[in-house]
């Protein structure tokens, strides 16, 4: 049966009473009207802050079992070779080797990358078995192979894979309006090409596991942002051995970061699982650094033809763009969202490839084609701004338009006056010295939707008055667990220190969402309050019963349960548990039913504003300040938030400024695979960083909460850029925009 | 890594000892901050690593009568935090300020940052059969260069890694050595070597020899150390300068000039250092000073702005001793 509900929604200065319907069994929205107690009221602090800190936390990289091997992985030193393993006994009797295993069926196969995956050597130290790897004989046939993109969509080129380089070999085309009728209405048009580097994932914990078998069960803790697939993988991997996914434990406490790298059991960690089960001991296997970034997935690179039409007055007609995108040797990428969603525009034409070359494969990362595209459309429209001498905050507000549930242009606005665009703004290049300063801004938006199907959660109410909140999801380091426990906390109208939050781990038997797209919060969260909902109702009624009333009129908030009808009936939580004796009540929740309101669920907003400094004598340029407005819908854990978008941002700093994976043009290798000449920016490249949230009632899920790992980790590399074409009064279209690029454009621009 | 035997040696003439007893591949290690990754690469090779950390006897700083002597084990941190050091050779303070990070700087060493070998990056990857590796080809020439020499590179075009040792040859510095034939000093200036010279290692000193100590004779020169990179959390030097100036109120009785991370050894910037000698300095004579330290540069293909760069920081240096 489903109840009919009321709510407000919407953000400040522009809100709406709606209607909308619910099942019985889960609760209502909490919307703008709600009494909240805990979210939005009190700063919960991450609850697992001093276990890390303190190393207290294990993370699989501190798993260390007894009687554990290591296990270290050879992968191939060339860009392009077939290579067989020839003899692999030499390494076999070298000291404490207990196993040589090979990535491929007979040790043979196409290498496409160097880093290549080609076997794996397991001993009683990692030392032993880093050694042992060196003494595997492999034959390599090096091949012709390409690593230039540009070099890559000649015909002439060797090819990567079996197809053409350039995939699909029609570009494929989005279109929307009349992109010709748009360029004949525009008064001013700009072009400009632009390219943005691969960035690695570099994540501080390199992918790896550790395997352990117990008689047919077998355990491995895995650096994973989704322990099911990695479960469904590892049994699907060894069913010749009889597996079955019963028998197979993961568990992911705490991670090291993932970013959108980590997903799925990794040819190691069935390549430990097996060798584990053969040895009869558990495997440990973590990737060196090296390989951890070469081949563990990468941000691929891309080039984007730009073409905009406007009018005089800045007012968007047509984009056009053709844009390449290099994913490596495999995967494939699209810009196009940026362009098409950031701004208003009638007329556009996305026409997009995939160019391969023989270097590592790409994977998600953190908001998937979102920065470049982001970077492509920012540019250009800072370029139109330029040609049009109009102030680009100007411009690009001209350009945005929000809804009830699309706050952008009131962030945009809201950002604008917290940053002091007004007194910071001025004409591109107009400053005089040496050291010049600049502004810019871009804007965001991503779909975090939750998955109505994507989780079940268990809430349990002891007699003592703890709760514990279940849920097969794991942390990826966003705080999920802080979030479940202030959720729960919420809804039962306790404190957060009567919860504990039981995650990552698949034998508590509970579907969980990988930690992708910024999904978590939006699909776990409604099913932890439909848990808890339901696990307290069961309570309220053994204390309606002793109070002659109905479960509907007992609520309990801050601790003290009563009757909404009869002030003088209440009593404390921890009483109300007692009532259970040596029983617990438990519910458990699958799933959520969404509200599904016409014209919600719009995706997270926000915009970004960047300060930096140029040096135009050294190239040198600093980003000094970033404010960062964001919503994802209703903010459920503010401090969590703030770390969110204060790691993206430098996410952004670094794409925009330092990181550059660097390929040797000759040997087809990544030339900086390390962290001295991979530049990450350390905290002298963090800029200072201001988040404002905004609260966003968007009725989605019960919450109102989305995700936001992804959405500020989008806008900051155009910022920036921007910022720099403010301050030195040409852009520059190549990221990283380091000092070789900025003294090589002020020449250009001088002579 | 492969095996190697560890012995701790009590001082520098029993290290010399051990260096010189017959066996072929011993090395000095100090810190281990350099040598250790080498032997993890396996760029290096070593048998027998003669620890020299705890010679208490090489881990000192002594600054009497206007002249500075440092030895080889005093840590890069112990170098930057020294005031004498400061007050005297500020460009030698300066430069251990900035060498990689606080870690480093606790646990590197003066004689190992001076012999620490290059970071180019085809000589740190066992994949490349370098020259510098006993190979045919310098991989940077026509490979990715933008970190590399613009000066003084044939036939290998690495730089030179270390701070400590730009700022040293601009102060004149004098480095004592120990051998199996006893002690010898060695200038600075002479100390380091370009590749056309000696393609390994970067300078003078025979595998059977250590640096023990290095001296600055007293000197009348103000000083300054300016280090350009990326990232300053921690970075190499994508260049660098050390001058040092004996000045007459703004006039220059006499100047050195050093160039770091530009050059496969400390550079000595010759033309810039003519250019100032018994003039009054100026801005538009740093400048001079500066195009004329970049005079005879040549740039490979990513490195080209090194050139400008350079040329901004020795102006900036020189206009910086006399602000
Ligand atoms: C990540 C990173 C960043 C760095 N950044 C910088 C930087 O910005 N600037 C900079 O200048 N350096 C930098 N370094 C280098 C570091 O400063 C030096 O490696 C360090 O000072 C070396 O000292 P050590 O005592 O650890 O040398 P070790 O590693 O012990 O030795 C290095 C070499 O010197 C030899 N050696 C050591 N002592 C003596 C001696 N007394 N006589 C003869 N030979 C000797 C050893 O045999 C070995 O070949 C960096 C290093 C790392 C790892």
């Amino acid at each position: 049966m489903a109840k009919q509900h009321t709510t407000v929604v919407g953000y400040e200065g522009n809100t709406q009473s709606i209607e909308y319907a619910i099942p019985e069994n889960e609760t209502g929205l909490w919307g703008a009207n709600f009494d909240y107690s805990i979210v939005g009221k009190k700063n919960i602090p991450r609850l697992d802050a001093v276990e890390k800190v303190t190393g207290k936390a294990k993370y699989s990289y501190d798993i260390n079992r007894p009687n554990m091997l290591h296990a270290v992985v050879l992968t191939c030193p060339y860009a392009h070779a077939h290579f067989e393993v020839t003899d692999t006994s030499e390494a076999e009797k070298m000291p404490g080797v207990k196993s040589i295993e090979v990535f491929d069926e007979g040790g043979k196969g196409t290498a496409r990358f160097a880093g290549w995956l080609i076997a794996m050597a397991a001993a009683e130290t990692i030392q032993q078995a880093r050694d042992a790897a060196r003494k595997i004989k492999v034959n390599y046939k090096v091949l012709p192979f390409v690593i230039d993109p540009d070099e890559a969509m000649d015909d002439a080129s060797p090819r990567v894979n079996r197809g053409g380089n350039v995939n699909p070999p029609e570009a494929r085309a989005r279109d929307r309006g009349d992109v010709d009728q748009g360029f004949q209405e525009a008064e001013v048009i700009v072009e400009g090409v632009y390219t943005t580097q691969v960035q690695t994932h570099s994540c501080l914990e390199t992918h790896g596991c550790v395997a352990e078998w117990n008689g047919d069960e077998v355990t491995v803790w895995h650096s994973t942002q989704g322990i099911w697939s990695v479960a469904g993988g590892i049994a699907s991997g060894l069913k010749d051995l009889g597996l079955q996914q019963n028998n197979v434990r993961v568990i992911t406490q705490y991670m090291g970061g993932g970013f959108g790298s980590k997903f799925g059991p990794e040819p190691f960690g069935v390549l430990c699982a097996l060798v584990a089960k053969k040895v009869g001991r558990p495997v440990k296997m973590m990737l060196d650094r090296y390989t951890d970034t070469v081949y563990a997935g990468n941000k691929p690179g891309s080039k984007m033809y730009v073409k905009l039409g406007a009018k005089k007055d800045g007012k968007l007609t047509a984009i056009h763009v053709k844009a390449y995108n290099y994913p490596g040797h495999s995967g494939g990428s699209s810009v196009a969202i940026p362009f098409m969603e950031h701004y208003d525009c009638e007329n556009i034409r996305i026409e997009e490839q995939n160019v391969m070359t023989n270097a590592g494969a790409s994977r998600a990362f953190r908001a998937p084609g979102r920065p470049q595209g982001s970077f492509g459309i920012e540019m250009a429209l800072e370029e139109l701004a330029m040609k049009l001498e109009m102030d680009s905050y100007e411009l690009k507000a001209k350009n945005v338009s929000g809804t009830t549930y699309k706050a952008v242009p009131y962030e945009l606005k809201l950002g604008a006056e917290k940053f002091g665009w007004k007194e910071k703004s001025k004409k591109h290049g107009s400053e005089n010295g040496k050291i010049k300063h600049g502004v810019g801004c871009a804007v965001t938006f991503w779909h975090s939707t939750g998955q109505d199907k994507g989780a079940s959660v268990r809430c349990t109410l002891y007699p003592d008055g703890s709760v514990e909140v279940a849920n097969g999801c794991q942390d990826l380091g966003t705080g999920q667990r802080t979030m479940m426990a202030i959720v729960a906390a919420e809804e039962l109208g306790i404190d957060v220190g009567f919860i504990k939050v039981s995650i990552g781990d698949t034998q508590l038997g509970l579907n969980g969402p990988a930690s992708g797209g910024s999904t978590t919060t939006p699909t776990t969260s409604p099913v932890v309050r439909n848990a808890c909902y339901q696990a307290k109702l069961k309570l309220y009624e053994k204390i309606a019963t002793k109070w002659k009333t109905e479960a509907s009129d007992i609520d309990c908030k801050n601790g003290t349960v009563f009757s909404k009808s009869h002030s003088d009936k209440k009593m404390s939580w921890k009483d109300a548990a007692a009532m259970l004796r040596n029983s617990a009540i438990t519910a458990t929740a699958d799933g959520f039913t969404k509200p599904d309101v016409p014209g919600s669920n719009t995706g997270a907003y926000g915009a970004q504003f960047a300060e930096v400094e140029v040096d135009t004598e050294t190239g040198k340029v600093r980003c000094t300040r970033i404010v960062a407005v964001q919503d994802c819908g209703k903010t459920i854990a503010k401090k969590q938030a703030e770390s969110q978008i204060c790691g993206a941002v430098i996410q952004g700093v670094a794409c925009a400024l330092y990181e550059d994976r660097i390929m040797d043009n000759m040997a087809g290798r990544q030339i900086n695979p390390n962290m001295e000449e991979y530049k990450i920016p350390g905290i002298k490249e963090t800029p200072d960083i201001e988040t404002v949230i905004v609260d966003v009632y968007d009725p989605v899920v019960n919450t109102g909460g989305k995700g936001l790992g992804e959405p500020p980790a989008i806008p900051t590399g155009g910022a920036i850029g921007c910022a720099v074409a403010n301050a030195i009064g040409v852009p520059i279209r190549d990221l990283p925009i380091t000092p070789d690029k900025v003294l090589a454009a002020l020449q250009r621009k001088e002579g | 890594m492969d095996r190697f035997q560890f012995i701790n040696a009590n001082s520098a003439q029993e290290a010399v000892s051990l260096l010189n007893d017959g066996s072929t591949k011993s090395k000095i290690i100090a810190g281990g901050q350099d040598l250790l990754t080498e032997l993890k690469e396996h760029i290096a090779k070593a048998e027998k690593l003669i620890n020299i950390s705890d010679v208490q006897e090489l881990n000192y700083i002594n600054a009497e009568n206007g002249s500075l002597k440092v030895g080889a084990t005093t840590t890069i941190a112990a170098i930057a935090a020294n005031g004498e050091i400061l007050a005297k050779n500020r460009a030698l303070a300066e430069a251990a300020s900035v060498v990689g990070s606080p870690q480093i700087r606790n646990q590197g060493t003066l004689g190992g940052n001076l012999c620490q070998r290059p970071r180019c990056w085809y000589y740190r990857s066992e994949a490349y059969p370098c020259l510098k590796k006993g190979g045919g080809i310098c991989y940077a020439l026509s490979g990715r260069n933008k970190y590399h020499a613009i000066f003084g590179g044939a036939p290998a075009y690495y730089v030179h890694p270390s701070d400590c040792a730009t700022a040293l040859t601009a102060l004149g510095a004098i480095i004592h050595c120990l051998g199996p034939d006893g002690e010898k000093t060695i200038p600075s200036e002479k100390f380091f070597t370009l590749p056309s010279e000696i393609l390994l290692p970067e300078n003078v000193l025979k595998p059977n020899e250590m640096i023990t100590a290095v001296e600055i004779p007293t000197h009348n020169m103000k000083s300054t150390y300016i280090k350009f990179r990326e990232k300053e959390s921690y970075d190499w030097a994508i260049s660098a300068v050390a001058a040092a100036l004996e000045l007459d109120g703004t006039r220059c009785v006499k100047a050195s000039i050093v160039l770091g991370g530009v050059a496969p050894k400390p550079w000595r910037a010759k033309k810039a250092e003519d250019v100032l000698q018994g003039k009054t300095i100026t801005e538009s004579l740093a400048e001079e000073a500066g195009e004329a330290a970049v005079d005879d540069a040549t740039a490979l293909s990513d490195n080209e702005y090194k050139i400008p760069l350079t040329k901004t920081l020795v102006k900036r240096a020189i206009m910086k001793l006399i602000a």
